[in-house]
């Protein structure tokens, strides 16, 4: 609304818009020279960038090959299916971020959850964590006694009980013309 | 079959739908009349009738001549469906009058017969109300069909069933050799294997659970093991087979339920969805099943 209390008109609406779409342009100019000046300074000088330092990074897992083999990552997930049933849910976490980003990502593999371009932790741990949760509820259910029966055991007629009566089991093959008809 | 040996009455069940119970029931019968000399007789006990109206449409002719139509209308029209025959089973006070011949068993090939669906069995929970009064309906009716003189001697019966606990999958499950449970690689068709394992069995008490062989069924695979000449599964339906058989091996341990998880698998083809119609197993999937039947004719002989 406009200081008259007004609803702004469409002319209004489209002015601002194009104001936006101009600051916008600016601002990603400006970014776009921030970003190359911080490059050069970082290369000269890259103890001087605290935050932008690569230090404390997950190497690259195409660079770093798993140290398990595959068997050993299902034995491994074994463990934390058993680990996470019996209520250690943190103890799975800690066995988790202590893994390698390598070995994590080998896991999930096994696991035949999908990798994605560029795996990275925070994206496997959620992909590892969903299997065991999947794992946990396939093995999980919940039964409620069945009725009461009267039925004994041994009760069922034999298989070849009908064998007795002859003549309720001959038919005629040819046709049904003699069949029973429906009682109301 | 050897005179007066009962045939093998095998189930497939699963109260999941969509993971393949009439397909794999359909290419189960049609791989084990292609032995010789076995004889096959095949139920379809869900009132959907996929099964009924597959074999409808599979009637390789080459002509427009509805033979199995023409049968099934009659067969409605005399009365001579198995929703008769539960009629007849039901009836209170009266013997199970219901002659079987060649009128309720319709002949495939000669080595492999059906028992039509009707839509009544929808109704049949409605109807019957005694859950008892039904348990050995399938028990007889085989009973019937085996000591029928002028019928075929059969050595597998085998029972489409629907995907949840009927009357009639009551009556099958108290009588059966074995259960077939197919599951399919992903969450939601596993889900249910725990389910039916923990709780069939007290729904069939005190008959004895009969044997259960659960197997995975359109897995996913890439490429054949270099040394063993078998399919891979795909890590992610191998992840879906190690739970499902984990389920499986705990029920049998803490369960005492017979059941095993098969290593044979059924791959997943888009050419088996015609399997039925189109007149049989795909070519490349024979060997799938008859790994599967292997392995099942085994378990159910120990």
């Amino acid at each position: 609304m406009n200081e008259r209390g007004e609803l702004p008109t469409q002319e209004d609406v489209a002015a601002l818009a194009a104001e936006v779409r101009e600051l916008k342009e600016v601002l990603r100019e400006v970014s776009g020279k921030l970003g190359r000046i911080e490059k050069r300074l970082r290369f000269f000088f890259p103890d001087s960038f605290p935050g932008g330092s690569r230090k404390g990074k997950e190497p690259d897992i195409r660079e770093n090959p798993p140290s398990i083999t595959p068997q050993q990552a299902l034995d491994l997930y074994s463990e934390l299916v058993r680990m996470a049933r019996s209520g250690q849910e943190q103890e799975v976490e800690a066995r988790v971020t202590a893994m390698s980003l390598a070995d994590l990502a080998l896991l999930v593999k096994e696991l035949g959850a999908p990798l994605g371009k560029k795996p990275s932790r925070t994206g496997l741990t959620k992909s590892l964590m969903g299997r065991l949760k999947e794992s946990i509820m396939l093995s999980r259910h919940t039964s409620r006694p069945g009725p009461d029966h009267s039925v004994r055991q041994g009760e069922s007629a034999p298989l070849g009980e009908d064998a007795a009566n002859p003549e309720e089991t001959a038919t005629d093959l040819t046709g049904a013309d003699k069949s029973p008809q429906r009682s109301s | 079959m050897p005179s007066g040996q009962s045939p093998k009455l095998i189930a497939t069940i699963n109260f999941k739908g969509g993971v393949g119970k009439t397909t794999v029931t359909w290419c189960m019968a049609d791989t084990l009349a292609l032995f010789p000399n076995q004889r096959v007789l095949m139920f379809d006990l869900d009132a959907q009738m996929s099964l009924t109206q597959a074999i409808a449409l599979n009637e390789d002719s080459g002509r427009l001549e509805d033979r199995f139509g023409k049968w099934y209308e009659i067969a409605v029209q005399r009365k001579r469906t198995i929703f008769d025959a539960i009629e007849a089973f039901t009836r209170p006070g009266s013997t199970f009058n219901f002659p079987v011949g060649f009128d309720v068993v319709y002949q495939i090939s000669d080595q492999l017969h059906f028992v039509p669906s009707v839509e009544d069995l929808y109704w049949l929970e409605l109807e019957v109300f005694d859950r008892d009064s039904m348990r050995d309906f399938i028990r007889r009716l085989i009973g019937k069909i085996t000591n029928t003189p002028k019928m075929s001697k059969y050595h597998y019966v085998l029972f489409d069933c629907p995907p949840s606990f009927t009357l009639l999958s009551y009556s099958v499950l108290t009588c059966a050799d074995l259960v077939l449970i197919p599951v399919n690689p992903d969450f939601f068709a596993s889900r249910g294997t725990s389910l039916i394992l923990n709780s069939l069995k007290m729904r069939i008490e005190p008959h004895p659970l009969p044997k259960i062989g659960v197997f995975m069924n359109k897995t996913k695979t890439f490429g054949r093991d270099a040394s063993t000449g078998k399919w891979r599964p795909t890590n992610e339906s191998a992840f879906y087979m190690r739970e499902v058989g984990r389920v499986c091996s705990e029920a049998s341990k803490h369960e005492n339920i017979d059941v095993r998880f098969f290593d044979s698998f059924i791959r997943e083809r888009v050419g088996i969805k015609r399997a039925i119609t189109g007149g049989g197993v795909p070519a490349d999937l024979v060997p799938d099943f008859r790994a599967l039947w292997q392995e099942s004719k085994e378990f159910l002989s120990q």
